[in-house]
């Protein structure tokens, strides 16, 4: 077909602009998905959301600022399940759940969901440690290779997991903005600033 | 009848449209892939947490329609629409010999995803075949694009610091986007332990300071979001949607057509100019062929070559301008992703702000300054020093709760990076061919591609990695990681060669003004003329060529000697 070109850039500036002055936006988005609670939940079922709302609580607990639960980590999770992850994911999802839930009875006597708050954090950064070591020695194996194979971990299921609860909280506005600082425009590009006490990193759409 | 008909969108057809364009010539611009409305298509206005799936495709979208495009580090959920998808537009490669073709079908082309490196070849790169004997000899010299390489770096906007490196002629440049304290850290004791060696700032195709000639055309001083290949709505970015097209739009003499699958060119066998150039349309499937007086084929190194293989007849039945074998060969692209990290020392105190579009950037010093007895040509590294924070600091075992919060919200340590980019010869063997069986939806042959990396490119790779370890380390850091195998050719996204300039119309397939020598109406300007790659990020010199090109064509049309 034959057109004109449509490259009203200052339209679009002018556009963007007013988005970011409202911090508003119409339409799909991560965050809309995120308003569904745990009735609304799709993927996983109630006893399995309330345990990764329980696990995602552990990792990113709310402290002085707000935690994966306030950041509707488990409800972007349960979307993310659908709209993103292959059948296999799925499974390595939900297995590790599982078996994260039953692999503190041998230890405290009780199942993940019954754990005090404090012993959860204990059990699970025992149990962190253990799934996320790696299966090979280091040196043996670069960063990138042992990245790329997941018999490198001791629990690749529950890697999963994990970097999905902190990459969906850091990625949320709450992540991005009151963890660390994010400015869409940041204007002037400065190569040295002195680090005052207090300051917090920038954030990046990148994740670094 | 068109003056021009330009073959595609993107770095090269752009700036093919602007020049002919700013001569007086209605000039017809085709692209096979869908127009592109940047406020519908260009997704930077997303905030972070607006962006569908965190910014990641579909698994199950990635295996069945992105095997290829995938390993592009620049695929992502918003700018899933620049790429293709493989399972539309299939190619073949021989066994063992993987090929990455990205690609990006829609106007514009891959100049909207673009890494905007830009970088001028040297007189070292265009002696360099005469000299050694690879390839053919090169039938221009720096001297002959030097003025074209300012003309369009002007046009452009290229941010960058003058250094007075003969092996990196320095151009018309912008403030460079300076180097951070990490990287000056580094840039001394560099520079001190290997004289040779320089650590400049990367020379980016983005407006560090926007000029009256560019805002003219819309285009703004970058705002340093480094989310560029979503497309840049202040305009800051170089591509062809921000600058090259709307600057021929403006002329009143452009027509763009999108959706046009370009086929074939038809030739007058007794004049041997271009008279016809074959379209089908990408969704009515419906044939149509337009004309004009001159003809700029810009559709890409590998794609400009299928069209030429394609247009084969009786009088040349091994395709249009072929009659030295040569359309096709020497596919080139340079060798890729050998990286190495590091852990860095650098000033504890120090932070920086803002997403600045690029890095730094060591010259090439190989056969320069420091020989070789190993390999022929050289190598040149892109990279950067940045604090480490974010999630990144979050995957130490047993670490949850208020310890992984502090974690990442903690300015970490520097990190450092260096990646190569090295030259790859001119090689008769690794070839572009149009399969016999196999035909896409749209009837037309599909390329199968045959390339491989030589003796030369291995042991060059090999270097790269010792120099890039030698470099953190001297530099007191720890290396911590490497990518020691280069990438399969194509994932540099650099292909050139498939149609080479040269002296000899025996042995090449355009002369020294992008001119196929068997066919006076047709210029090709994209990286198939390339006649060897370099070490350099080729789009500045792809379009230095172009505006050369249209100039000399624009005269010549208007002597009546086309």
């Amino acid at each position: 077909m034959a057109h004109d070109l449509e490259l009203d850039r200052r339209a679009l500036l002018t556009s963007i602009l007013s988005l970011v002055g409202a911090a508003s936006f119409s339409g799909f988005s991560m965050q809309s998905l995120a308003n569904i609670g745990p009735k609304d939940r799709r993927f996983f079922s109630a006893s399995g959301f309330d345990l990764l709302s329980l696990l995602a609580d552990a990792i990113i607990p709310g402290t002085k600022s707000p935690g994966a639960l306030a950041a509707n980590v488990p409800a972007k999770l349960d979307t993310l399940m659908l709209s993103w992850a292959s059948a296999n994911t799925q499974s390595m999802v939900t297995e590790a759940l599982g078996r994260v839930e039953t692999a503190s009875d041998p230890v405290t006597g009780k199942s993940f969901r019954n754990l005090a708050s404090d012993e959860r954090v204990r059990f699970l950064s025992d149990y962190d440690a253990k799934a996320l070591m790696p299966s090979i020695r280091s040196s043996e194996l670069s960063e990138e290779k042992s990245r790329a194979s997941s018999s490198s971990i001791a629990d690749p299921g529950y890697q999963k997991i994990k970097q999905l609860i902190v990459m969906l909280y850091y990625v949320s506005e709450i992540g991005m903005t009151q963890e660390r600082v994010y400015e869409h425009i940041p204007g002037k590009w400065v190569p040295s600033l002195e680090i005052m006490p207090g300051m917090r990193p920038f954030s990046s759409p990148g994740l670094l | 009848m068109f003056d021009a008909v330009v073959i595609g969108s993107g770095m090269s057809g752009g700036i093919a449209a602007k020049e002919l364009c700013e001569r007086g010539l209605k000039v017809l611009v085709l692209e096979r892939g869908r127009h592109i409305e940047p406020g519908k298509d260009y997704t930077d206005n997303a905030l972070p947490w607006e962006i569908a799936n965190a910014n990641m495709i579909p698994e199950t979208e990635l295996d069945n329609d992105y095997q290829i495009q995938r390993q592009c580090y620049a695929l992502n959920e918003s700018t899933r629409q620049f790429w293709v998808k493989d399972s539309e537009h299939p190619y073949t490669t021989s066994v063992d010999k993987p090929f990455s073709w990205i690609r990006g079908y829609h106007l514009g082309g891959r100049s909207i995803t673009w890494g905007r490196q830009s970088y001028r070849l040297s007189e070292i790169d265009f002696e360099a075949n005469k000299k050694d004997g690879h390839g053919v000899d090169w039938p221009i010299r720096y001297k002959d694009l030097a003025p074209w390489y300012s003309h369009v770096e002007r046009f452009v906007g290229v941010a960058g610091s003058r250094e007075g490196l003969s092996q990196l002629p320095d151009g018309e440049f912008l403030p460079a986007f300076g180097l951070n304290d990490g990287e000056q850290q580094f840039k001394a004791v560099i520079e001190q332990t290997f004289p040779s060696r320089h650590v400049i700032p990367g020379r980016a195709a983005n407006l560090s300071v926007a000029q009256p000639h560019h805002e003219e055309l819309n285009r703004y001083t970058c705002q340093n979001r480094s989310i560029c290949d979503r497309g840049c709505s202040f305009g800051a970015s170089f591509s062809s949607l921000s600058a090259s097209l709307p600057a021929a739009k403006r002329t009143g003499n452009l027509t763009v057509v999108t959706d046009a699958i370009v086929t074939g060119l038809d030739q007058d066998p007794v004049t041997g100019r271009i008279i016809g150039v074959r379209v089908i349309d990408s969704n009515t499937h419906v044939g149509r062929i337009y004309k004009g007086k001159l003809v700029f084929l810009c559709a890409s190194a590998i794609a400009s070559a299928a069209i030429l293989l394609n247009s084969c007849s009786d009088a040349n039945p091994r395709g249009l301008c072929n009659k030295s074998d040569q359309v096709g060969r020497n596919l080139m692209d340079h060798l890729f992703s050998i990286i190495v990290r590091g852990m860095m020392p650098g000033p504890q105190d120090s932070y920086y702000k803002g997403r600045r579009p690029t890095g730094f950037y060591i010259p090439r010093y190989r056969n320069v300054t420091d020989s070789s007895d190993q390999f022929v040509r050289g190598y040149g590294y892109q990279g950067a020093l940045m604090r480490i924070h974010g999630p990144a600091s979050a995957r130490k075992p047993g670490l949850i709760g208020e310890d992984l919060k502090e974690a990442v919200r903690t300015i970490g340590p520097w990190f450092g990076y260096l990646s190569g980019f090295g030259e790859m010869l001119p090689n008769p063997n690794n070839r572009v061919t149009l399969s016999k069986s196999e035909k896409d939806r749209w009837g037309v042959p599909v390329v199968h591609i045959d390339c491989e990396h030589g003796a030369n490119e291995k042991a060059m790779a090999s270097q790269i990695l010792i120099d890039g370890k030698a470099m953190i380390e001297a530099a007191g850091g720890r290396v911590i990681s490497e990518a020691s195998e280069p990438a399969p050719p194509g994932l540099g996204v650099h292909e050139m060669g498939t149609a080479r300039m040269g002296r000899d119309p025996n042995t090449s397939v355009l002369n020294a003004w992008n001119q196929a020598h068997e066919a006076p109406n047709l210029f090709c300007t994209d990286g198939a003329a390339m006649t060897s790659s370099g070490c350099q990020n080729p789009s500045l010199t792809y379009m230095a060529l172009t505006a050369r090109a249209a100039d000399y064509a624009a005269r010549q049309l208007a002597e009546g000697r086309i």
